[in-house]
């Protein structure tokens, strides 16, 4: 059932087992665990049907660090930030589970084999192959095409999926509505957190619509699913019973703000016979009417050899090159490219005539690079809250998002090493136009991807969440999303998210027996 | 971005010249210190010379292009511009690479399989340069800095 709760009387109290708060990809998955069960689930949305500006503007904020768009990169309406996603799914690997030495603040409570069971049904949740994203004979079979084994021993291949994407309001929406033990409540913002004196148990949730109605919801346990910004930002808010916020006992709270730093234009590949690279590597390919994609990431042998962050890397195909480009006196970036591929004709290409017979001036391509890279997790990189206040009246968030210059050298290192590969196969050579001089490029930017604000630690002092995304010190609220991740990988999170919320389901359904 | 090269430290294993030369920047840091001087000799190399450039600058290949790139390399690594010493080092690097025979006896399109071993196998091993922010194995370098010089 779908509540307006602008229409509700105000001051309504609704009563449910199971509270979620965020009707995004993981509370929506978690919505959906309990569909049909004995359980009355009430679904807390900030926002509406589709997007409306004045809802949205709620997600403003003052960002000192990096500059960060933080009402651009999320969405506040039923669906969440689903509702902008790019689709890109893979699974977080399992290194990036691990402590490691030259990863400060690294380890997960558990190692992959946790969510590993969780990854297919969460893969079929989000519309994409189970299970196949590493799997490259599988790929060769599904397209028919031969993948050259990378050379260095630097990276490897892994495979990217592309959901439709699914945006979660509008592919799980009716079923929520349609489902006797859900309650859907949209235009309904949470203000409050309510704890029990001491705050070692939630009692209730304050609701707030834009309109002034105030209502209560209450029940046994509490997810708060609102994102890796909201989420922070909800418990500094809830700081009625504990000065420093829900959870921020050790301030901890809002601390690690993590994103997986992106950089476009950072690089080109130019490539003599575009047959020599597989489309897989270039492009999206359908497979089973599935897109796939390949990846460039790094081994696991060179992560540990060098000390490395995690990253991923991906090319596609940007342009054509021909030979009645000249090299002007200007040196334009193309005409640069072609030189090279004159030049270096004798590696990248076969034959002794014309790469394409029916286009004889044509000598090569470009491709394009992107890449996401993980950053080291750092408690410096942070949400706290502003003294500037939203239109509900609430401090608006701010954010300081940082990079190290850890960060830095591993991307320049992995950059290096996606040269070497094509090189070592013959397929293209690389220009690199970022300078390896120890500052972040100004143009980095993030791809959206909000993590760490509530880090998952078995020791309270150390993380916000238990292993079961419980946060330390309250009996009864739980936390949902990428919020809880201690490391980021460079996978896009939003697999892992749905993972991980099911895994959560998991723990919660005997609890609410 | 001299560094993307000249950092990695990974596998280099086989070439024991100099620190300095361009040609084995991406080994600094793994090798002993050496000179120029420490290289095989000149020889006499032109007939490989003839060959092997006969190679390159086939299949298309633009003269004026190479030459505009080994201007490039030359002037990312102005210490490394005796072409008599770049000659014996592009031989050695032929010799290696054969099959069969010697860079004198061997055909062009063996020759030239040599080198795009050679050069494959040098990306694959780190041992690059960096070059206005292209990364090109050595040994590539090598032969467009020649061609430059010729």
């Amino acid at each position: 059932m779908f509540i307006d709760a602008r229409t509700l009387p105000d001051r309504t109290t609704i009563e449910a087992d199971l509270a979620i708060i965020g009707g995004g990809a993981a509370g929506i998955t978690l919505a959906r665990a309990f569909l049909g069960s004995a359980r009355k689930v009430c679904v807390v949305e900030a926002g509406g049907m589709q997007l409306d500006a004045e809802v949205q503007s709620l997600y403003r904020g003052e960002s000192v660090g990096i500059d960060y768009p933080l009402d651009a990169t999320r969405m506040r309406f039923l669906g969440g930030s689903s509702n902008h996603w790019g689709g890109y799914c893979r699974p977080l690997d399992p290194i990036d589970f691990e402590q490691r030495d030259w990863v400060p603040y690294s380890g997960w409570p558990f190692g992959i084999d946790e969510i590993t069971p969780y990854y297919p049904e969460a893969s079929s949740i989000v519309e994409v192959a189970p299970g196949k994203y590493a799997d490259v004979d599988y790929w060769e079979q599904m397209t028919g095409e031969t993948l050259p084994a990378l050379a260095s021993g630097r990276m490897r291949l892994q495979f990217v999926q592309f959901s439709p994407p699914t945006k979660f309001g509008e592919r799980y929406g009716a079923e929520l509505k349609a489902a006797e033990n859900i309650q859907v409540l949209l235009n309904a913002n949470v203000v409050n957190i309510g704890a029990a004196a001491e705050g070692r148990k939630v009692e209730q949730l304050a609701i707030r619509t834009l309109g002034g109605r105030n209502h209560t919801v209450k029940a046994r346990y509490y997810v708060l699913a609102t994102g890796g910004l909201e989420n922070a930002r909800l418990l500094l808010l809830s700081n009625d019973v504990v000065p420093a916020g829900l959870g921020n006992q050790n301030d901890l709270v809002g601390r690690f703000f993590m994103e997986h730093p992106h950089l476009s234009g950072f690089g080109d590949i130019v490539v003599g016979d575009l047959s020599r690279v597989p489309p897989l590597y270039r492009e999206r390919v359908s497979a089973g009417g599935r897109p796939a994609q390949v990846a460039f990431n790094p081994s696991y042998a060179f992560l540990r050899e060098r000390k490395l962050l995690n990253a991923t890397f991906m090319a596609g195909f940007s342009g054509d090159y021909h030979t009645d480009e000249q090299v002007t006196e200007g040196q334009t970036k193309t005409a640069v490219q072609t030189d090279v591929l004159k030049a270096a004709r004798r590696f990248l290409a076969d034959g002794d005539g014309p790469v394409k017979p029916q286009a004889p001036t044509y000598i090569g391509s470009r491709l394009g690079l992107g890449c996401a890279c993980e950053q080291v997790p750092n408690p410096d990189s942070r949400v706290s809250l502003s003294s500037q206040r939203d239109a509900l009246g609430l401090p608006q968030i701010k954010l300081d998002w940082r990079l190290t210059e850890q960060d830095r050298r591993s991307l320049v290192t992995h950059m290096h090493s996606l040269a070497l590969e094509f090189g070592a196969l013959g397929m293209g050579r690389m220009v690199l136009y970022v300078e390896d001089d120890g500052i972040w490029p100004a143009h980095v930017d993030g791809g959206s991807h909000h993590m760490g604000t509530t880090r998952m630690h078995d020791d309270p002092r150390q993380g916000v969440v238990d292993r079961n995304s419980k946060v330390h010190g309250i009996d009864n609220l739980y936390i949902a999303g990428s919020s809880v991740f201690p490391t980021s990988g460079s996978a896009n999170p939003t697999l892992t998210i749905v993972a991980l919320t099911l895994r959560l389901a998991d723990h919660l359904r005997p609890r609410l027996q | 971005m001299n560094a993307a090269g000249s950092r990695s430290t990974g596998r280099a294993t086989v070439q024991a010249c100099t620190r300095r030369s361009f040609l084995l920047t991406a080994l600094a840091g793994v090798l002993g210190a050496g000179t120029l001087a420490a290289c095989s000799a000149p020889t006499d190399t032109g007939n490989a010379f003839q060959k092997w450039s006969a190679w390159l600058l086939g299949n298309n290949a633009n003269h004026d292009a190479v030459v505009r790139l080994g201007k490039a390399c030359l002037q990312a690594y102005p210490a490394d511009g005796d072409k008599h010493v770049l000659l014996a080092q592009i031989d050695k690097v032929i010799m290696a690479n054969l099959e069969a025979g010697t860079p004198e006896s061997a055909s062009l399109l063996q020759v030239g399989a040599a080198l795009e071993r050679a050069v494959r196998a040098e990306y694959a091993d780190d041992k690059v340069v960096a070059v206005a922010g292209w990364v090109l194995s050595a040994t590539e370098a090598r032969l467009y800095a020649a061609v430059a010089l010729a």
